[in-house]
C-alpha cells in the first residue's frame, strides 16, 4: 500500500512535459527589441503609483507594423485619441545598441513570466548592479513582444505598470497610419512624453503625472527626475545628437 | 418527218438548253463575288480610309494604341494614397496631460 503513492508520483513524473528550456537573456532582450514578424494591435493599459496617492492609469491604442514601427494613440477619458506617437523603426537605435546599454546598466535574469493577454511569456528582471531592481519585462515567447513592463523606485515600490490587455496578432495594420506624422522633439523621449517647457539649458517632459528634465550643468548634460537608468542615458545620447 | 429535219430539230433543242458563256467571263465572276461578299471588315474600311500608304499604317496604329491605352487607364482603379488620420498637429497642454489620467484599482489584470 505504501508504495502506491510512490507508483503515482513516478507516473506523473514520466508523463509531464519537459519544461521548455530557459532562453539567454539577451537573444530574448534582442528579439523583444527587434519586435513581432507580424503586424499586430492591442490595448496597452498603463498604470502609475505615485506614493501616498490613488493609483492612475490611462488607456493607449497600439499598432505595429513587422518592421518595428510603432503607433500609440492615448485615449483620453471620453476614449477618443489625445496624444498620437508614431516610432518610426528606421530612426530608432538597432537592437544590438539597446541591448548593450542595458547590460551596461543592468544585471539581466530570465525565469518564466506566465500568461499575459493569453500569451504565454518569459519574464525578464533588470537589476542594477547594486541589486536593486529597476525593472521586469514579460516577453511573448513566440513572437518576442514585449506583453508588460514593470518600473520600480529604489525602495522596491511598484512605481510603474504597462500591460497589453487586448491583443491582436497577426493583424492587418494599415501602413498609411504610419505616414506624415508630426514631427516630435529631436530627444528622444519614453513613450507617453511630450516636452512641455524648454529653454537654452534645459528640456522638461512630462506624461501628466511623471516628469524629467534633460539640463545642462555648466560642464555636462545631465537628466533628473521620473525616469530608469537606461531610459535616462538614452535621451542624453540623443539630446547629444540633437545638439 | 426526214431523219434530216429530225437530226436538226434535236440540235436547235440542245441549242436553246446551253446559254453562251459571256466574253468577259473572268470580270463577270469578280463582280458576282463581289455583289455576294459581305460588307467590307472594318479594319479594311480602317485600312482603306487611311489612303492605304505606309505613313497612314503607322498612324492607324498609333490611333489605336491611344484607344486602348484610353480604355486601360479608365479599367484600372486609380491608386490612391491611404489617408492619414496621424496625430493632432499641437501636443496637448500640460494641462491636459494630467486629464488622459483616470483612478485606478491598481490592479494587475485585464
Amino acid at each position: 500500500m505504501t508504495s502506491l503513492p510512490l507508483l503515482l508520483l513516478l507516473a506523473v513524473a514520466t508523463h509531464a512535459r519537459p519544461r521548455a528550456p530557459l532562453p539567454e537573456a539577451d537573444a530574448l532582450i534582442l528579439k523583444a527589441l527587434a519586435g513581432p514578424a507580424t503586424g499586430w494591435t492591442a490595448v496597452e493599459r498603463v498604470q502609475v503609483f505615485l506614493p501616498g496617492k490613488k493609483p492612475k492609469a490611462m488607456k493607449v491604442n497600439v499598432s505595429g507594423l513587422p518592421q518595428g514601427n510603432m503607433r500609440l494613440e492615448v485615449l483620453g477619458r471620453k476614449k477618443v485619441p489625445v496624444l498620437t506617437q508614431v516610432r518610426v523603426a528606421r530612426e530608432a537605435e538597432a537592437p544590438e545598441k539597446g541591448l548593450a546599454r542595458l547590460n551596461r546598466f543592468y544585471e539581466l535574469t530570465v525565469s518564466t513570466g506566465g500568461v499575459v493577454a493569453k500569451r504565454k511569456t518569459w519574464k525578464i528582471e533588470l537589476r542594477l548592479k547594486t541589486g536593486v531592481l529597476r525593472r521586469a519585462l514579460w516577453v511573448d515567447r513566440d513572437s518576442g513582444l514585449l506583453m508588460k513592463r514593470e518600473t520600480y523606485r529604489d525602495d522596491g515600490s511598484l512605481r510603474r505598470r504597462e500591460r497589453l490587455v487586448k491583443l491582436e496578432m497577426p493583424a492587418t495594420v494599415d501602413p498609411g497610419l504610419f505616414l506624415n506624422r508630426v514631427p516630435e522633439s529631436d530627444v528622444w523621449a519614453p513613450d507617453g512624453f511630450i516636452s512641455i517647457k524648454r529653454d537654452e539649458k534645459s528640456t522638461t517632459f512630462s506624461n501628466g503625472l511623471e516628469a524629467y528634465t534633460v539640463s545642462w550643468d555648466g560642464k555636462n548634460w545631465r537628466v533628473t527626475g521620473d525616469i530608469a537608468e537606461d531610459d535616462a542615458e538614452r535621451a542624453l545620447l540623443s539630446n547629444g545628437r540633437a545638439l | 418527218m426526214t431523219m434530216d429535219e429530225n437530226e436538226k430539230l434535236a440540235k436547235e433543242a440542245m441549242k436553246s438548253l446551253f446559254t453562251p458563256a459571256p466574253a468577259d467571263l473572268k470580270a463577270s465572276l469578280k463582280r458576282m463575288a463581289r455583289a455576294k461578299s459581305a460588307k467590307p471588315s472594318l479594319w479594311d474600311g480602317l485600312l482603306e480610309s487611311l489612303s492605304g500608304g505606309a505613313w497612314a499604317y503607322g498612324a492607324g496604329a498609333a490611333f489605336a494604341a491611344a484607344a486602348v491605352a484610353v480604355v486601360l487607364v479608365k479599367a484600372v482603379p486609380e491608386r490612391r494614397e491611404t489617408p492619414v488620420t496621424v496625430a493632432p498637429a499641437q501636443a496637448p497642454a500640460p494641462q491636459a496631460l494630467a486629464e488622459l489620467w483616470s483612478d485606478d484599482d491598481g490592479g494587475d489584470h485585464d
